[in-house]
């Protein structure tokens, strides 16, 4: 299943490009986020917690990137585990570019679920796909805006977290599958 | 196919539910009818820790008409609502729906209030509720709110519940003089979810303040509102569609620039068994069906 | 009964053959005094719940149990390398499918785990729900393999081998060659071709797959209350590959709801149950669940078939070609194979029909899906959509009538014994009596007229012709001669009560197709007494004798005629002592009503209980060294060919909603000729039942899976099985031509209803599409695929 989307950003290139490798603003704008953890330069693991309607599932999943162009565009690979629901995967473009004086976000995102949420969920999959892609966005949007304003979410805050090329779009690719994962019902 | 453990609370009064709901939040959650929330909960993809039965809350039951409200409770099952005179006169759209819920058995357990909580993107309260312009009353321990049923319905499966808040009633303004209601859906078996359906409601009369006896099949179309379902995460109003045939007679013309319009108002969302084109293509199909229906049939 | 007029077909009187009397067993069932191996509590009875791989194909790189093992109630957890040391592995295959490969298959996935659903670990708990609780503690790391999903690709070289040690993904293949097909093509005045689709769909059995294994460890003995239509094969299984000696090993089901095929392969979950119960000790219950169901029940179909039929100017038809690539899952399915299959899809095309010239290729392809196997009318559905398919398009062009081209090429009723060219013998069929019987039966002529009027007012209907001839009763040919140990033969037993009533227990079993009631009727009918003092047990490997059970059509031809000899040795050895008693020739007595009379005369001397009375408590008064010998104990075995073919053909009248693609099922009709009709009512719920799941396979049931190997629809939510408001009336009538191998004459009744359907409801619906130049060849007929073909979309 693909999702794709564009976001109008009110901030330059360079400001949406470092928050996109911003774990802060990457786990405060990841519905659910609980937790990005950096492994190595272009690894990482997310720790979700999803919730669509009564479904709540938690995904503990690694995220890698590709293809760094930077203030351009990355790819980004995920994977998440949610034990016995089953599990989610999926990889996102995530491409910038000038638009006036803000920046066009442009992505496009495959994911995939696996087992059980595979089996009972796929009805819905797609809608809560997309309103999580489109969630991130917002929130994304939002505390870049916010970030270019001077202020900070207060997640951004984080202890010693380098800002690096991570997660990002990430939005897309595994979290996006988690949060599908979630909304699972038969 | 087990549900996970859970400890399992009856109130009596909605005093008690939101005192419950204040307590454990989000690991709490309201059960009515069950019909959704009990198989997610078997196999496993929701676990609460605490449910909370409201089913022997019996403020929360119940259909009452008054000075032009229609008012029912979250716990009124769907076969009251199929079979309430009281519905039928005061909210048509409501009685042309009910037979279209799933089947006999859920239909007299599962409740309107569950079902508009559920928002599952293919069933039919929540269109309807759109059409209607329904106003959707929760009540938590922190007060009562009223929200517009245009702005409950936000995602797959996500309203704008709080989780501290309970459901407790909708009002639905009685449907005025000359007005009709219509409604039609497509599902691959009779009472699966549908592929796609539609809800209507406008009123069919003379275009200016006095109008002239009409005969069915005459007249124009006024203050339409067209909901369909089964085509996004949520109800989507058709407006471009109704506008295309507000103040319009019903003929080729009029309905092809309607159906014409759909593609302004969504681009359907694929599902497991057909894809975005066949379901724009049933849009359409349907909104000729029920728009005729409307026109030329029975009104209200 | 003695008020009522005889009915015999077996020149008894008396005779319940041929009646629709009422199913002895309903009032247990409709008091839910059912005995379904679902409702088996034990008393220290454990349960167990399984892990199942997330993944198409992936390698199991560790497995941590430690944190589900010290869960609340948890007795114990299991890998597969655990019960490998319990249970040997099983192969797949069969000797007379030359080249057949198929990997050993562990009962629990060992390094890798080859499909979505896989069974890996096993949790035993005190309660089912505890041991769901512990399966959300296992870690089991899955390193991901690229999961092989398209048959059509599954043999390039680009595409990763499941089985390394196959060298490739290519199961089993087979050719028929017949004739000069060439050239039957090259003279041909017109060719006729399509391919075609027909993708998985599975049974949706109403009780799951079910067992609870006891293991007796003093006696080292095992009895599985199991949800089998098999259960002497099941006990030939578990005793070999759990090595326990075959005496050891009892399998019971009394009540089964519901079987189609589904209940008689070899699943790891049974097997796992089984070798849980020896590791523990203690009764162990596994029943699946509608999620495990859909993801580890065997699947059926997947076929994709390129079929083409050579026909001259006049509608003679003179051959087909036909290719079938099925896509099986990463094992054969043991012991029956998934090749069976296929290999009846390329012997059945065409065979109605009189032919000379026929080529068939099948090839069979391994996958990262579920497995696939045996599911009710084995190919039949697939083969016959396919020829009859090809039989409408070539009379449309031709310009003939779907009735006429059929009458016209027919095997004709008095050309038997006939011999295919695909190489089936056929005893006698009546396809001609058959068509010329439907003709009437639906009123065609009325149909058609109904049809052109409608369709002036823009309305879509469309009629559709579905002939079957169809592989019933089968002698060893299908597995014994292959090494399987499936028994082709069935035993009766009957043992005179000292009341005079009577118990009976055999080896075919109740699947909920009233085999109790048909025993019943012919045991009674040949003894002379009345069906109410008969009782039937089934399903016991511990207290019938051995058979086959129920499968491929067989219960009822077979097992009657074990049951009439069984009933005729126990009359005979009764009129013995009744002999004795009267100091007259047995052979000048019978056994009317319960009462020995005259054979003559007619007159009453005697009651059956009176013999009973006699026989058991005062042999002393009978002459010295007699010797009563009032059980009795009688075997069939299939005679002549190694089929029963029976034959008939369904007709269908369908409306299509040309603007949503949705098709409504207006009527069906079934002709069938199952030979001997032993309970016309019986043979009708057979032939509904069937026609319900091959409408199923027609408009609504497919397994969707994604190009990863995930199966989507895997809930009653999300998988369409047709609903009592989606089946239109469906109205049967026999033609009886009984097969001269057997006494009563009966053959297999149980898949034509599935047999057929599928075809008519196609042709219906393309009859219906016809004026609009739309055609669908691809099930199920959704209205997605509908308006496809009609160009909306």
């Amino acid at each position: 299943m693909d999702i794709s989307g564009e976001q109008h950003i009110p901030a330059s290139r360079g400001a949406v490009w470092q928050a996109l490798n911003d774990p802060a603003v990457l786990e405060a704008s990841i519905p659910g986020c609980e937790g990005l953890e950096k492994l190595s330069d272009t690894d990482f693991d997310a720790r979700i917690v999803s919730r669509i309607g009564s479904i709540k599932a938690r995904f503990q999943g690694q995220v890698s990137l590709s293809d760094v162009r930077p203030e351009e565009g990355y790819v980004i690979h995920g994977r998440g585990q949610g034990g016995v629901a089953g599990a989610v995967k999926g990889s996102a473009t995530v491409q910038l570019a000038d638009d006036g004086a803000g920046t066009l976000l442009r992505y496009t995102a495959r994911a995939e679920v696996a087992g059980k949420l595979a089996g009972v969920g796929s009805r819905v999959i797609q809608g809560v796909a997309s309103k999580t892609a489109n969630d991130f966005f917002d929130n994304f949007t939002r505390y870049v805006s916010a970030e270019e304003g001077g202020r900070m979410p207060e997640s951004a805050a984080v202890a010693g977290w380098r800002r690096t090329p991570v997660v990002a779009g990430s939005v897309a690719a595994v979290l996006v599958g988690a949060a599908i994962a979630a909304a699972l019902l038969i | 196919m087990k549900a996970a453990r859970f400890d399992y609370i009856r109130p009596r009064t909605v005093q008690e539910v939101l005192d419950h709901l204040a307590e454990h939040g989000d690991e709490a959650k309201v059960i009515a009818g069950g019909q959704s929330l009990v198989p997610t909960m078997n196999v496993r993809l929701a676990a609460p820790a605490v449910l909370i039965d409201i089913n022997h809350v019996e403020e929360l039951s119940g259909i009452e008409a008054d000075k032009g409200t229609l008012r029912i409770g979250a716990l009124t099952r769907h076969a009251e609502i199929a079979a309430s005179e009281t519905v039928a006169a005061h909210a048509p759209l409501l009685s042309m729906a009910a037979p279209w819920i799933a089947h006999e058995a859920i239909r007299n357990r599962g409740t309107f209030g569950g079902s508009l909580a559920t928002a599952d993107p293919a069933s039919e309260w929540p269109a309807c509720a759109t059409v209607l312009d329904a106003t959707i009353h929760l009540v938590s321990a922190r007060g009562t709110r009223q929200v517009a049923a245009g702005d409950f319905f936000q995602g797959v499966y996500e309203t704008a519940i709080e989780p501290d808040e309970l459901l407790t009633h909708v009002e639905i303004p009685a449907i005025g003089e000359g007005y009709r209601a219509g409604f039609s859906e497509f599902a691959r078996r009779k009472g699966d979810y549908a592929s796609v359906g539609v809800a209507v409601q406008g009123r069919v009369g003379a275009s200016g303040a006095i109008g002239r006896l009409l005969k069915r099949g005459e007249g124009r179309l006024h203050d339409l509102r067209i909901a369909f379902f089964g085509v996004a995460a949520r109800p989507m109003l058709a407006t471009a569609a109704a506008a295309a045939l507000e103040e319009q007679p019903l003929d080729e013309s009029t309905l092809k620039a309607a159906q014409e319009a759909l593609p302004t108002d969504f681009t359907p969302m694929e599902d497991l068994y057909m894809s975005s084109a066949a379901k724009a293509h049933l849009a359409r199909v349907l909104l000729g069906r029920v728009m005729t229906t409307l026109y030329h049939g029975e009104g209200r | 009964m003695s008020e009522k007029p005889p009915l015999s077909v077996l020149d008894r009187p008396n005779s319940y053959i041929g009646r629709s009397v009422p199913r002895p067993n309903a009032r247990r069932l409709l008091a839910g005094r059912g005995q379904y191996p679902t409702d088996m509590v034990l008393p220290r009875m454990v349960h167990v719940a399984f892990a199942r791989s997330p993944f198409a194909h992936a390698r199991i790189r560790s497995i941590d149990t430690e944190a589900a093992r010290a869960a609340p109630g948890v007795v114990a957890v299991a890998t597969g390398a655990d019960i490998a040391r319990l249970c040997k592995p099983w192969v797949g295959t069969l000797d007379h499918f030359a080249g057949m490969k198929s990997p050993p298959q562990y009962p629990l996935a060992m390094e890798k785990a080859t499909w979505q659903g896989e069974p890996v670990v096993a949790v035993v708990a005190e309660s089912r729900a505890e041991a769901e609780d512990a399966l959300e503690l296992l870690d089991i790391d899955y390193e991901e393999l690229t999961p092989v999903t398209d048959p059509e690709t599954a043999l390039d070289p680009a595409t990763p081998v499941i089985h390394e040690d196959l060298g490739d993904n290519l199961c089993f293949s087979s050719r028929v060659d017949a004739g000069d097909v060439d050239a039957a093509f090259a003279d041909a005045d017109l060719v006729v071709e399509e391919e075609f689709h027909f993708p998985r769909h599975t049974g949706v059995t109403l009780e799951p797959r079910v067992i609870t294994a006891d293991y007796d460890p003093s006696e080292e003995r095992l009895t599985a209350y199991h949800g089998s239509q098999t259960p002497y094969q099941m006990q030939d299984v578990y005793a070999r590959h759990l090595g326990l000696a075959e005496e050891n090993v009892r399998v019971l089901c009394k009540d089964l709801g519901g079987a189609f095929g589904i209940k008689l392969h070899v699943h790891g979950e049974e097997m796992t149950t089984c070798a849980l119960s020896m590791m523990l000790g203690r009764p162990v219950k596994w029943v699946a669940d509608r999620l495990e169901s859909f993801v580890s029940d065997i699947h059926a179909r997947d076929h994709r078939v390129r079929a083409r039929m050579a026909v001259t100017a006049e509608g003679r038809i003179v051959g087909f070609d036909v290719d079938d690539l099925t896509g099986v899952g990463p094992y054969s399915v043991f012991p029956r194979t998934s090749a069976v299959e296929g290999n009846q899809v390329i012997k059945l095309v065409g065979a109605p029909y009189a032919i000379e010239h026929y080529r068939a290729a099948l090839k069979v392809v391994l996958q990262n899906k579920n497995v696939m196997s045996q599911y009710r009318a084995v190919g039949h559905p697939i083969a016959f959509a396919v020829t009859e398919s090809l039989v409408d398009k070539a009379a449309a062009e031709l310009d003939m009538d779907p009735v006429a081209i059929r009458r016209a090429n027919y095997v004709p009723d008095d050309a038997y014994p006939y011999k295919t060219a695909s190489g089936m013998a056929y005893e006698q069929l009546s396809l001609q009596q058959s068509l010329d019987r439907l003709v009437e039966f639906i009123d065609y002529e009325g149909l058609r007229r109904e049809q052109a009027q409608l369709r002036e007012k823009g309305v879509y209907r469309g009629i559709g012709l579905g002939t079957f001839v169809e592989i019933t009763a089968p002698g060893a040919a299908f597995y014994g001669v292959g090494g399987a140990r499936i028994s082709a033969q069935d035993g009766c037993s009957m043992k005179l009560e000292p009341s005079g009533r009577v118990q009976l227990a055999i080896s075919i079993n109740e699947l909920g197709q009233g085999t109790e009631t048909i025993v019943a009727q012919v045991a009674a009918t040949e003894l002379g007494v009345s069906m109410e003092d008969i009782r039937v047990t089934t399903g016991d490997t511990g207290s019938t004798p051995y058979g086959g059970a129920a499968w491929a059509s067989r219960a009822a031809a077979i097992g009657s005629e074990a049951t009439v000899r069984a009933a005729r040795a126990l009359r005979e050895n009764i009129l013995e002592v009744a002999g004795a008693v009267l100091q007259e020739a047995p052979a000048d007595l019978d056994i009317r009503d319960g009462q020995i009379v005259g054979r003559e005369s007619g007159e009453e001397r005697l009651s059956v209980a009176e013999v009973g009375r006699v026989g058991y408590f005062r042999p002393d008064t009978l002459p010295p060294d007699f010797h009563p010998q009032l059980s009795v104990v009688r075997h069939y075995a299939p005679q002549g060919l190694p089929f029963a073919f029976t034959n008939g053909i369904h007709a269908s009248y369908v409306e299509v909603d040309v603007e949503t693609g949705g098709v409504t099922l207006l009527k069906h009709w079934v002709v069938e000729d199952c030979g001997r009709v032993l309970n016309p009512k019986l043979v009708e719920e057979q032939a509904r039942g069937g026609v319900a799941q091959g409408i199923g396979m027609a408009l609504f049931e497919e397994c969707l899976y994604s190009e990863e190997g995930q199966l989507t629809n895997a809930s009653l939510a999300d998988y369409l099985v047709p609903l009592s408001s989606e089946l239109p009336d469906i109205h049967v009538t026999h033609v009886e031509t009984p097969t001269q191998y057997s006494e009563i004459g009966a053959k297999g009744a149980g898949e034509a209803g599935t047999a057929a359907s599928p075809g008519a409801i196609m042709n219906a619906v393309n009859d219906a599409l016809r004026p609009l130049g739309a055609r669908v060849s691809a099930m199920p007929m959704t209205p997605e695929r509908i308006l496809t073909a009609l160009g909306r979309i």
